[in-house]
């Protein structure tokens, strides 16, 4: 490009250049003509008419013409001055003249340029035609320059590829070298691959074969532990069922023996039965014989009764006769009599009327008596219900224990009647014994003649017994013969079917033989076959290699062939199909070593089914010898049915035994009765033993009832002795009723006498509230009198009132004074005197003139609107009270010595008792009823007390004596009762 | 007529060289046939290897085998149990 700018710039001027000097000729040639034109012209003008007139015109127009300016300008001045023209056109002329050689001059320039212009014409268009011609030089320079630059860049282009495709061989190169390196590794990997496959399936194989080994050694182990495991099974079946047919062999001549001795226990039950029977019949007989001569006797007896009592009958018989006439005389006495005394007793009855009416007025005076009496009566009944009810208690007891008693005498009759039984039954056992004695004996007798029988029985059983056991024997023999025959029959039999079964397995075996002898010839053809296909596959493993290195090499053969027709295209196929062919060798050789790799393998397999061959035969081996331990075994069975037979001869021998442990059984049942009858005796002792025993008990009884009897009459007399205290105490209370009675009619009396007093207060009252109501009048008139005297006048009703009380009561008031002042100055409240005569102001009615006064009476009645005050007062009266019953008891104690004495030895008593019975608080509680009653009784009754004491110790002693053997519990409710 | 001295040098050069580029690759060509035939066998090989079936049925023979030799232990020890 920068070489094409030089071109261009020439390019442009020429073709101006041409166009410039194509038209500067034209002009110049026409400017000539013109110019000679021109100057032709002026010449004739200026001849023409009206160049006088038209010259400066013509001369203008010239101007404006050749110079249109100047013409104009000129025109323009020319017409402006007209005047002025001559001169002008002088000056026009001259200038004209002048205008002429200019034009001369300009016209020789003019030719002598247009000369020059055609010169340089000529060399313009010369030079543009260099120029163009040049330039054409430069294009095609250019273009060359062009081709060269691709050129170059071609060459540098191929250059940079051939550098390239030179880095691509170096590392086409280097991969090479790595690609065959590891070309080799691989080979050699693949060689060490294969050898392991090789190895893999060979140790495959030999784990197969190994397995397979284990499997057929399982398979073997198997079937012979199953075979092992039959045969135990079949031997186990065989014992069982020998053992079964043994045990049932066993059983039934157990059975039959056990029948046999079921039926010779049955014969001597039946002998048995029939010596008891025999026994019986003659224990009957004798018995019978006795009784008939005893009948005899009795009868004989009877006899002579009858003939006395026949004889005594008739000697009655005069006797009766003699009394029936005795009598009948003394019937007629007797009715004479009757008549007599039916007189005298209607005498009698009318007596007895009399006496009745007499009687019955006797009567209504008694049932007035007796109603008094009853109405005492029942109130000492009530008091005798209540010792009635402790007579029950004791009655109670009393009947309790003569039920024990009764009991005892129950169990007494109980033991006599035992005693009486048992002597009865002694009776019996000695007249039994005595029988006893003579059937012993008579019994002896016939047990001899029973052993003679037995002995003779025996020795015929025995005889029978051989003869049966030599008949069951034989019978057995036989049968245990047949048997043995019979099982000698399976046995063989069984045998015969192993043999036939060994047989069969045996042609099996052989089958198998002929079957692996097939197998063999068919895996050598299977060799061979395979041996056949390996060869053709190595045929077709050739075709089948050069056919794929044929494409391969086709492929790239096309590419090298295209490589090469750009390159070298020929004579290098010669040399690869050398190498392909070296190749084919070398890849030959290779699958050569592979073939001969799994002939290899082939040849184990081979070797493989050689070891199962004989790994069969092995079998086979292995079958036979177990062949020949079956028919070990079979030897060995002959040799246990020679086994079982001495077991049958010693099965034999245990029967035998058996017999003999009959016997010995039987003998031992003999010893048995033996050793009953001695039993039998010592039973008899025994008897006698308690015989004594009951001797013995009778004697204990007899002390016992001894002992009971006395204790009944002790209880006796202290029953007695306690009649006569409540005797005592009846007559005691009947003397309180007495005074009761007495203590009534005087309060009577006295009731009466208050009466009276009561009566004779009313009217003094009455007589007093007239007084007063008058006083009353008369205060009302003088308050009417004089309202001022009232005070001192009420002060002296106060006195008068006080007055007139203070006198009336005053008999009791000094007393109560006293007392009261007694009680006051013991009181810390000092209340005045008036306050208490206030409030006895209201009492006095209520008080006896008698003066029996109970100060409870006299404290309880005071006004409760003096509470407050005399409550002190109450409670020191209380006190008082409480202090002066001490006192009157103190002196009541202290009345009279004995007394004292009487309530000490009652709360020592008291003591004592709490003592004993504290364990027994019901008892304590059942005395404590008993001190409130006594003090009463001792207080009442003191003259008889010591009596009483003397008679109570006495009483207790006894009781204490009585009750020391019985048992605590019953001691303590007997000294309750005995107490109370 | 500097420049053309070195041109023909080069063109001289370039001679050679594509000679022996040539050359090589030629040499290269072969030997990249050669290991083209090598690793078709190689791939040949390694398919024949790798499909070769004879291994699986070894191993399935041998896994047959192992089971037959299983069942047959395990049978007799059932059997064993059984009876």
């Amino acid at each position: 490009m920068e070489k094409e700018k030089p071109f261009k710039l020439f390019v442009p001027p020429r073709l101006s250049g041409g166009q410039v000097s194509a038209v500067k000729p034209q002009t110049s040639t026409r400017a000539t003509g013109q110019c000679q034109g021109f100057n032709k012209c002026p010449d004739d003008d200026f001849n023409f008419p009206f160049v006088m007139m038209s010259t400066p015109k013509r001369g203008e127009i010239t101007d404006s013409d050749a110079i249109s300016q100047q013409v104009k300008l000129c025109s323009e001045v020319d017409e402006e001055n007209v005047e002025t023209m001559n001169e002008l056109y002088s000056k026009l002329y001259k200038e004209a003249e002048k205008i002429k050689r200019w034009k001369l001059t300009v016209e020789s320039e003019l030719k002598q340029k247009e000369r020059k212009l055609q010169e340089n014409r000529k060399i313009i268009e010369a030079q543009r035609k260099a120029i163009q011609e040049l330039q054409a030089s430069i294009f095609e320079n250019e273009k060359l320059s062009l081709k060269l630059e691709d050129e170059i860049c071609e060459n540098k282009d191929l250059l940079k590829e051939n550098s390239a495709s030179r880095h691509l061989c170096n590392l086409l190169k280097e991969t090479c070298t790595h690609f065959t390196e590891k070309s080799t590794k691989y080979e050699h990997e693949r060689e060490e691959t294969r050898q392991l496959y090789v190895e893999l399936n060979n140790n495959v194989e030999r784990m197969i074969m190994a397995f397979e080994e284990l499997r057929v050694q399982a398979e073997n182990t198997r079937l012979e532990m199953c075979f092992k495991l039959k045969e135990e099974g079949e031997k186990v079946d065989k014992f069982e069922k020998e053992r079964k047919l043994e045990v049932i062999m066993k059983e039934k001549q157990i059975s039959v023996l056990a029948i046999q001795s079921d039926e010779k226990d049955g014969i001597i039950r039946d002998i048995k039965t029939q010596l008891q029977e025999s026994k019986n019949k003659i224990a009957d007989l004798v018995e019978t014989k006795r009784r008939e001569g005893d009948m005899l006797k009795e009868s004989q007896i009877c006899q002579e009764h009858l003939r006395a009592e026949l004889e005594e009958a008739k000697v009655s018989l005069q006797k009766t006769e003699v009394t029936q006439k005795s009598l009948e005389t003394e019937l007629q006495t007797a009715v004479k009599a009757l008549a007599q005394v039916t007189g005298e007793k209607e005498a009698e009855v009318e007596e007895c009327k009399k006496i009745k009416a007499l009687h019955a007025s006797l009567k209504e005076e008694f049932e007035a008596s007796i109603s008094n009496l009853k109405i005492l009566l029942q109130k000492e009944q009530n008091r005798l219900e209540k010792c009635e009810d402790e007579s029950k208690l004791l009655t109670l007891e009393l009947r309790n224990k003569s039920a024990e008693l009764e009991e005892m005498t129950k169990l007494k009759c109980d033991k006599e009647m035992q005693l009486e039984e048992l002597s009865q039954t002694l009776g019996k056992v000695e007249g039994l014994l005595g029988k006893k004695k003579g059937l012993e004996a008579t019994v002896e007798n016939l047990q001899e003649r029973e052993k003679e029988i037995k002995n003779v029985l025996q020795i015929r059983e025995k005889e029978i017994h051989d003869l049966k056991i030599q008949l069951t024997s034989t019978a057995e023999k036989e049968q245990n013969y047949l048997k043995q025959l019979m099982a000698l029959n399976t046995d063989l039999e069984r045998e015969a079917l192993k043999n036939e079964q060994l047989t069969v397995s045996i042609n099996k075996l052989l089958i198998e033989k002929e079957q692996i002898a097939q197998e063999k010839s068919g895996m050598a053809t299977e060799l061979k076959k395979l041996q056949e296909s390996h060869e053709a596959s190595l045929v077709k493993r050739n075709l089948l290699s050069k056919y794929l290195l044929m494409l391969l090499n086709l492929a790239f053969r096309n590419e090298l062939e295209s490589l090469k027709e750009k390159m070298a295209k020929k004579g290098e196929e010669s040399k690869s199909k050398l190498d392909e062919r070296e190749e084919n060798a070398k890849s030959m050789e290779n699958e050569i070593s592979r073939k001969e790799k799994q002939l290899k393998i082939l040849e184990n397999k081979l070797n493989n089914l050689k070891k199962q061959v004989e790994n069969k035969t092995k079998c086979i081996e292995e079958l036979q010898q177990e062949n020949k331990a079956l028919k070990k075994k079979i030897t060995a069975e002959s040799k246990k049915t020679s086994i079982y037979e001495g077991k049958v001869n010693k099965l034999q021998l245990e029967m035998e035994n058996m017999k003999k442990q009959h016997k010995e059984t039987v003998d031992i049942y003999q010893k048995d009765i033996e050793t009953q009858k001695v039993n039998e005796n010592k039973l008899l002792e025994e008897v006698e033993k308690m015989r004594l025993l009951a001797d013995e008990a009778t004697i204990t009884q007899r002390e016992t009832d001894i002992r009971c009897q006395h204790k009944i009459t002790e209880m006796v007399a202290l029953m007695e002795k306690h009649k006569h205290e409540y005797d005592k105490m009846v007559e005691e209370k009947d003397t309180e009723l007495k005074l009761y009675k007495i203590k009534e009619q005087e309060q009577l009396s006295s009731k009466r006498s208050l009466e009276s007093e009561l009566s004779c207060l009313k009217s003094e009252l009455s007589s007093l509230k007239e007084q007063l109501k008058a006083e009353i009048e008369e205060k009302e008139n003088l308050a009417k009198e004089s309202p001022q005297n009232m005070v001192p006048e009420d002060e002296k009703k106060d006195k008068k009132i006080q007055n007139h009380f203070s006198e009336s009561p005053k008999l009791h008031l000094d007393l109560d004074c006293a007392s009261i002042n007694v009680k006051n100055k013991k009181s810390p409240n000092d209340i005045p005197i008036k306050v208490n005569m206030m409030e006895k102001k209201k009492m006095p009615p209520a008080r006896s003139p008698l003066g029996s006064p109970s100060l409870k009476t006299y404290i309880i009645k005071t006004p409760p609107v003096h509470k407050l005050q005399s409550e002190g007062t109450n409670l020191h009266s209380e006190q008082c009270m409480r202090k002066k019953q001490k006192v009157l008891l103190q002196l009541d104690a202290q009345s009279d010595s004995s007394e004292h004495s009487d309530l000490l030895s009652i709360v020592s008593e008291e003591e004592m008792f709490k003592k004993l019975y504290k364990d027994y608080p019901q008892a304590s509680q059942l005395y404590a009823m008993t001190p409130k009653k006594k003090p009463t009784t001792s207080n009442m009754k003191t003259p008889g007390s010591v009596l009483k004491l003397t008679t109570m110790r006495k009483m207790r002693e006894a009781g204490w004596t009585a009750v020391s053997k019985m048992d605590r519990k019953r001691k303590i409710k007997e000294a309750e009762k005995l107490f109370t | 007529m500097a420049e053309s001295e070195p041109q023909e040098r080069n063109y001289d050069n370039m001679v050679k060289m594509v000679e022996d580029l040539n050359r090589d690759l030629e040499k290269l060509l072969e030997e990249i046939e050669k290991l083209t035939v090598q690793a078709t066998w190689m791939a040949y090989d390694m398919v024949v290897i790798r499909t070769n079936p004879d291994l699986a049925n070894s191993m399935r023979r041998l896994e047959d085998a192992f089971l037959s030799c299983k069942e047959e232990i395990e049978k007799k020890w059932q059997d064993v149990q059984t009876e």
